[in-house]
């Protein structure tokens, strides 16, 4: 069964339709959100309010959007609404600072890496999410659509609501900065490495 | 082009959105740039590595939304998660309801004399210092609202029923700010929290206090430039009723944000809208 009409049947009340919808699409919602809360359980709880949202506002969707555009504006809407909400009301934070004063993130978010992947993909793949998460939510929202969910710039230039145009330039302006970020943490993690090697040596 | 002028093109090359003639210009560069050929390449390995770091759902995600959607309650979620989940989306709900600013009632009903008064002083000065390129109006007037709500007009106009729900006579009040693109470049980045393209700018978040610092220093004072860019705001205050209505008209296509919660105990709200042109806009009729 095609997707409008399953759509239509979950906007009516059925379900068993909603239920296809939710098994296609929480990989991709899940993973936008875990990109934009930086915690799994935070990215879970999103997820599951973002379709909760979407199964009560269904039945005034129009098909203005493709269903699929309509549900990441939801989902990134709902995430950002949640990382407004943290912000004016700490009470978990992502980060905490060390003893060094330096900030460390808490939860990296990532699946436990799988026995194949070599300790240098890992390390590198958690130094970019630590560097994902060091950007502004605007920055790694835009990153995420494209780069982790894939998304045209059409698809997120909707999303955002803003033009194609600006989708090129911001994007082009979060990846020269994640890559900065990038470079950052890892003169951080070589700094940090040799500060700890000192530490064996004898006096 | 230089390396700052390239950066687009690095990141149109990656998404295969470059023109041919960007990609000419581009290759161009790389050919005699080891700086942007090593940026191209960092790009290029995190596109990929982000691309890679998918993860999987928890397993039991979908059943958790079914049984919540055909009303069982979910066993899963500890009370603590639960009930900071709740806050942050009462939260949430309450913040971004269309009426945007809730106001305390006894101090609208207090301040909206000077309000007025404030406000259309601010748009007179600025007809007469509009000779001199002088614009300045108070935003303070604003200042006291919980959140600015600022949208864009025509899209309201065209896409919702709230803007033209707005009763005749609502008095418009026009806060003009003339700025030039980089004079003003704070809302170019905003994020739109919903379908109606409208952004909420809660108090303590920073591009609020951004926003009125901008207003309230320098920005108010630029000149006129040939290129100016003129982005008009135009403050509503329309009674509960209104907002209410404007709820229940309004496509929620974007979330739910129209719960009448948000409106917490106000008896009026205000709605701030955003129009852009490259021309003076007509200031209004008398206010008030």
């Amino acid at each position: 069964m095609d997707e409008i009409t399953r759509v239509k049947q979950a906007a009516s009340g059925n379900a068993d339709a909603f239920e296809t919808l939710v098994t296609e699409y929480q990989g991709p919602i899940y993973n936008l959100c875990l990109r934009l809360t930086g915690s799994r359980e935070d990215a879970a709880d999103m997820a599951q309010e973002t379709f909760l949202k979407a199964w009560n506002a269904l039945p005034r969707f129009h098909f203005d959007s493709a269903f699929s555009t309509w549900l990441y504006r939801l989902a990134s809407n709902t995430c950002l609404d949640h990382l407004r909400y943290q912000k004016r009301h700490p009470q978990s934070s992502l980060t905490v600072e060390d003893e060094d004063g330096e900030t460390q993130i808490l939860d990296i978010a990532d699946d436990a890496p799988t026995p194949e992947e070599s300790a240098i993909a890992v390390e590198e793949r958690e130094r970019l999410c630590r560097a994902m998460d060091a950007l502004d939510t605007e920055q790694r929202q835009i990153l995420t659509l494209r780069a982790v969910n894939g998304l045209s710039y059409t698809d997120i230039a909707d999303i955002l609501d803003v033009k194609e145009g600006t989708v090129k330039s911001r994007l082009a302006r979060a990846r020269s900065a994640l890559r900065n970020k990038f470079e950052h943490m890892g003169n951080k993690s070589a700094l940090s490495s040799s500060k700890h090697q000192k530490g064996w040596l004898p006096k | 082009m230089n390396c700052t002028d390239i950066l687009p093109l690095l990141s149109g090359h990656l998404d295969q959105a470059n023109t041919a003639e960007e990609e000419r210009l581009l290759q161009t560069h790389l050919a005699r740039c080891a700086d942007c050929r090593a940026l191209l390449q960092q790009m290029e390995q995190n596109d990929a590595l982000l691309a890679a770091s998918l993860a999987e759902p928890p397993a039991d995600l979908t059943l958790r939304i079914m049984s919540r959607i055909r009303g069982k309650k979910t066993s899963s979620r500890p009370g603590k998660r639960t009930l900071i989940s709740w806050l942050a989306t009462g939260a949430a709900a309450a913040l971004l309801g269309f009426a945007l600013v809730g106001e305390k009632p006894a101090m609208e009903t207090a301040a909206t004399g000077n309000e007025h008064v404030a406000i259309s002083e601010g748009v007179e000065k600025y007809a007469a210092d509009n000779a001199n390129g002088q614009i300045i109006f108070d935003f303070e007037a604003i200042e006291e609202t919980s959140a600015c709500y600022i949208g864009n007009t025509d899209r309201l106009k065209t896409r919702h029923g709230v803007y033209r729900l707005l009763p005749e006579g609502t008095p418009p009040f026009l806060l003009v700010c003339n700025a030039t693109p980089d004079a003003f470049p704070l809302l170019e980045g905003y994020t739109p929290d919903d379908d109606n393209g409208t952004v909420l700018l809660p108090k303590d978040a920073s591009l609020y206090d951004d926003l009125l610092a901008a207003l309230n220093g320098g920005l108010a004072k630029e000149s006129i430039s040939g290129k100016a860019v003129y982005r008009t705001f135009i403050v509503y205050t329309v009674p509960r009723d209104v907002m209410e209505e404007a709820y229940s008209l309004c496509d929620p296509s974007g979330a739910f944000l129209y719960d009448p919660a948000s409106l917490y105990d106000a008896e009026t709200c205000k709605i701030v809208f955003v129009q852009e042109s490259d021309t003076l806009p007509t200031l209004p009729q008398s206010v008030g």
